[in-house]
């Protein structure tokens, strides 16, 4: 089979962020979202010179629900919220990075009112940004790894190896000597898993590569190592900055937050990775129902991995650690569950994640096949034998249940099956773009978050690999979900952004996060609202709706 | 050949060499004594970078609190139990077994840790700050608020429970546990 590898060069790169800065007319559809998301309190934030700053976030967090809503300012310095209950709130700059912090409290709500002008000050006159402590915490795994000194292959070994599982701020806050290096990163690399509970021989990558990494951490991040001066990412410009951002708390803390999925009536529902909770939040309210899911086996780590809403409402769940596949009917809060049939030891994972099918069978690759699987018994109905990869991290099919796709990550590579003709491919990728979990798109393409930093994307057309690189350097992505419109949205986990490319026009979006993490898992599109509504929940535990003006 | 002068002409370039040996040695003794000397970096020790004047540090960020471990509170136990998480749990957790790290639950009940040093609030941060042969030194990363936060945590609320992680202070929603 023919395989077209689309690999987009430096300076292509350079180009799609000029491109991605562009002014674009928003189209005529439009019109009723904007109507939807501004109305509400609004002003300008300029500099101390009064020259508009563009691409600032300014958030308002509610005093009733803790509820934080973003804009950001256009090149004018103009921002604007949409309507927003009637109350006391702060009002704060998000990241304000190379300015000094921006608070007011309490400020009185009621109604479309102007605030007085943000004008903020930098932190300093120079290009690199000191490292204070504020700095320190704001600064997101890219700027932090363009700052800091060392090899490409060094940085390399680093986001191969690291990238899935935290922030690199996780990396690079601490300070250890080589032999506390070595603990670590052994630790990291051999454990098991997310929790990293059974340490096995072999590690992710080989001894003399692991010493490598430990030696230049040692280097970097030693006793004596200073803290650099930063280089940082630009600030959003022209489309990026229009959106509303909203971020809702949830009851815990550490509960390592894995995925979403909506449900028809608007909620959404979360995963937890090392606890035994489930979630539902209401986003009109921002109150969170949790759900306890019963306890597992003595010894087995609790944690729900992949949840999924089914379309008659029943939630689904798969116990990575505990090794089993559950199911909630909220109108009984009744579970089920089924113990999953596998091979691997407790508290090791027992797969990557699953897809369920129109007709509510459950499907997984592993164990070098495809397969169907009855999800109230977990028994096998049929499966498909891979040649060349033996399992993929994630799992979808498409709307019609035709196709079934996954990435093959930790291996360069897809998994596609037409289940109408049989056929199975299984194209390779290029080195080290580990393609993970993602989604079908309407016109049956199936794409793919890349651990390497890119979007892969399968051409069930063509039957080619398609490969388009992010223009921030040092991400990576997880997960990729498509929308009503074929645009393809993922969270980019160490940059601080949420990512929107459009393949038509190879046009990327990337919008600025509150935070300097963007640690998504599994995004969920709601292609009700026009234009879609992207819902994802981070990794450090909150939930993050993403509402673009266009 | 006049020998008497060969040797004057080799003593003198002795001389010289023993000389230049010497200063150069003079010189250098210092700056090792002084290298040996010069204090370790530890988190006690290093110097923060300073921030403008004048600036509030915004307890609002999530990344300031993630930073510095100070998502439950900004200090005692609960602050101690963050810290646990991030850098304890992960090896000494409840179903780690005999496998990994010794379980933390009971360390002050013991009459000594497994490294001689005294299970005592000293002996245990001492632990913690030089680490051992499977163990990193967190004296580089962790300071004395840092290392009280978590001994208050370990002596009176160890450990971490996976089936109940800790409430969330910034979530104010009512209590809809199902």
């Amino acid at each position: 089979m023919a395989v077209r590898m689309k690999i987009l060069g430096g300076a292509s790169l350079m180009a799609l962020v000029c491109l991605a800065s562009l002014p674009i007319a928003p189209p005529a559809y439009a019109a009723a979202n904007i109507e939807r998301l501004l109305g509400g309190p609004k002003g300008v934030v300029k500099s101390e010179q009064g020259i508009p700053l563009e691409g600032i976030g300014v958030q308002l967090i509610s005093d009733k629900a803790a509820i934080r809503t973003t804009v950001y300012s256009n090149a004018e310095g103009k921002y604007e919220f949409p309507k927003l209950e009637s109350g006391t709130y702060t009002l704060r700059v998000a990241l304000p990075r190379e300015f000094q912090p921006y608070v007011k409290k309490p400020v009185q709500i009621n109604g479309p009112v102007n605030f007085e002008d943000i004008k903020l000050t930098r932190v300093t006159k120079l290009e690199l940004l000191p490292p204070t402590r504020e700095i320190l915490a704001q600064m997101t795994g890219a700027e932090w790894l363009a700052s800091v000194s060392g090899t490409g292959e060094e940085k390399k070994l680093l986001t191969q190896n690291c990238n899935f599982c935290h922030s690199y701020q996780q990396v690079f806050r601490n300070h250890y000597d080589e032999h506390g290096w070595q603990q670590i990163v052994r630790r990291m690399t051999h454990g098991a898993g997310s929790p990293l509970i059974l340490m096995r021989p072999n590690g992710r990558f080989n001894d003399a590569l692991e010493a490598k990494l430990v030696h230049w951490l040692a280097t970097v991040r030693g006793p004596n190592s200073e803290d650099p001066q930063f280089v940082t990412l630009p600030r959003p410009q022209g489309r990026a900055t229009r959106l509303v951002i909203t971020e809702y708390e949830l009851p815990r803390l550490e509960l390592a937050t894995h995925d979403v999925s909506g449900d028809a009536q608007g909620n959404v529902w979360y995963s937890t990775h090392r606890s035994s909770y489930v979630g539902k939040l209401d986003p009109k309210t921002g109150k969170v129902t949790e759900f306890h899911v019963p306890d597992v086996d003595e010894g087995s780590l609790p944690g729900t991995h992949w949840i999924h809403v089914d379309k008659k409402g029943i939630v689904w769940g798969s116990e990575n650690w505990a090794h089993n596949i559950w199911h909630l009917d909220p109108k009984t809060n009744q579970f089920s569950r089924v113990h999953w049939k596998v091979t691997e030891p407790i508290n090791a994972p027992m797969g990557g994640n699953y897809a369920l099918d129109p007709q509510g069978f459950i499907w997984k690759a592993r164990n070098n096949k495809v397969t169907k699987v009855d999800a109230n018994t977990g028994e096998e109905v049929f499966s498909y034998p891979t040649k060349k990869f033996a399992s993929t991290y994630g799992s979808a099919m498409s709307d019609d249940g035709r196709y079934f796709g996954g990435g093959a990550w930790p291996r360069d590579g897809v998994i596609v099956v037409d289940t109408k003709t049989g056929e199975v491919f299984e194209p390779d990728s290029s080195p080290n773009t580990g393609p993970a979990r993602g989604e079908f798109d309407p016109f049956g393409n199936y794409w793919a978050g890349g651990h390497g930093g890119l979007l892969v994307e399968f051409d069930i057309t063509k039957k080619q690999i398609v490969e388009y690189r992010i223009p921030t350097p040092y991400t990576a992505l997880y997960t990729a979900h498509a929308d009503k419109n074929g645009e393809i949205w993922a969270g980019e986990s160490h940059s601080g952004r949420y990512v929107r490319f459009n393949p038509k026009t190879q046009q990327w979006t990337e919008y600025m996060l509150p935070e300097p993490y963007g640690f998504d898992r599994e995004s969920w599109v709601d292609n009700s609202t026009d234009p879609v509504t992207v819902w994802y929940t981070d990794h450090d535990g909150w939930i993050t709706r993403i509402q673009p003006l266009e | 050949m006049d020998l008497g002068k060969g040797a004057r002409i080799l003593a003198g370039l002795v001389l010289v060499l023993a000389l230049v040996a010497g200063v150069f040695f003079l010189q250098r003794a210092p700056q090792q004594q002084q290298q040996a000397a010069a204090p370790e970096i530890t988190a006690e020790t290093r110097t923060p970078y300073p921030s403008a004047e004048g600036i509030v540090a915004d307890n609002d960020q999530r990344s300031l609190r993630i930073y510095e471990f100070r998502k439950a509170a900004n200090s005692g136990p609960d602050r101690g139990r963050e810290i646990f998480y991030y850098k304890c749990w992960f090896c000494h957790n409840e179903f780690a077994g005999k496998t990994s790290a010794p379980d933390l639950a009971t360390v002050f009940k013991r009459e000594k840790l497994l490294s001689g040093r005294s299970a005592t609030e000293e002996g245990i941060k001492d632990e913690i700050r030089n680490g051992g042969e499977g163990m990193a030194a967190y004296k580089y990363v962790l300071n004395e608020a840092d290392l009280n936060d978590l001994v208050a945590y370990i002596r009176d609320h160890c450990c971490w429970d996976s089936t109940s992680p800790p409430p969330n202070p910034r979530y104010l929603g009512e209590d809809l546990t199902q």
